[in-house]
């Protein structure tokens, strides 16, 4: 494909096999490698829009057999803040999104139910209020992407209802220092 | 219901509970939650510090806080955030970027499941 967009980077390359990087879902059931694989070919034809972007916002419609992925939004700048403000004032905000995806074909699973993207009051963006889903342990109700600061890279970061930290697999709370609590995510 | 939008609105709160979570403390005010992921200190109304994260006897200073009413509330985005008690002692999270641990030095959440306002 022209322009070097990896459509199944959120799985090496490899969907069928799914190894996603991000370790979402790494034991899960043919529906999250159905929906992944959706993200897939909806990223196709507007890959020009993507790079030229940042982010795409992607939900999944139960009720729909085939082309249930549905792009919900774009963010209008290169940085996830963008996203949260273009989203936001597009009134897109709510609770259908299922994925954040970057230019590099990284999906993000965001918590089913999650209501977003809310901007962090710093440079990020970030869904609350939902609750496991795609392999997540149920504690995990929300997540941040935030941008890359002076002193760390643009991150992915899951949290539980009081905003804390969490493994998104155990639900536990883990310390500000551990890195599963910063996954890296590459920049739009 | 009062609304918290930040830590502004914690003014004449008080302190209901402080947390310690893995490596970082939580200050509570019966509902909204400061965050510090940074080294916190207490300092006296001179502005004297006699306390910080690590030093002997902090997680008992930090405790003595609790009932205390909040007074006054100072959010200096370059800095730190000052959330000064009707005593005159106040606790500073510090949020100036060398303070930041992982990219972040303070969250505060209004409401379980409130979006975080990040520092």
């Amino acid at each position: 494909m022209a322009g070097g967009l990896n459509l199944y980077g959120f799985a090496n390359g490899d969907p069928v096999n799914f190894s996603d990087p991000f370790g979402l879902c790494p034991p899960c059931g043919s529906d999250m490698k159905e929906a992944m694989l959706g993200v897939g070919r909806q990223l196709q034809p507007i890959q020009p829009v993507l790079e030229g972007a940042g982010y795409l916002l992607m939900g999944v419609n139960p009720f729909a057999a085939e082309g249930a992925i549905t792009t919900l939004g774009i963010s209008a700048g290169r940085s996830a803040t963008s996203l949260a403000l273009s989203a936001g004032s597009a009134a897109s905000r709510g609770s259908g999104a299922s994925f954040i995806v970057n230019s590099a074909g990284e999906a993000v699973a965001i918590p089913k139910g999650a209501i977003g993207p809310f901007p962090t009051g710093s440079s990020g963006l970030q869904f609350t209020g939902g609750s496991g889903g795609w392999g997540m342990n149920e504690r995990v109700t929300g997540v941040r992407i935030m941008d890359a600061t002076k002193n760390a890279g643009r991150r992915v970061n899951y949290m539980n209802e009081s905003g804390q930290t969490v493994d998104r697999f155990t639900g536990r709370t883990i310390s500000n220092s551990d890195p599963r609590g910063h996954l890296p995510y590459k920049q739009p | 219901m009062k609304e918290f939008r930040g830590p502004d609105d914690l003014m004449d709160e008080e302190l209901s509970a402080v947390c310690f979570v893995r490596d970082y403390v939580e200050f509570h005010f019966d509902g909204p939650i400061l965050r510090a992921l940074s080294t916190v200190r207490i300092v006296d109304s001179s502005g004297s510090v006699t306390s910080s994260t690590g030093m002997d006897g902090w997680r008992d200073a930090l405790c003595k806080l609790i009932g205390l009413e909040v007074a006054e509330v100072v959010v200096d985005e370059l800095h730190a955030i000052t959330v000064r008690f009707s005593t005159g002692s106040a606790l500073v999270v510090p949020i100036d970027n060398n303070s930041k641990v992982a990219g972040e030095a303070a969250h505060f959440l209004a409401r379980v499941n409130a979006p975080l306002v990040v520092w």
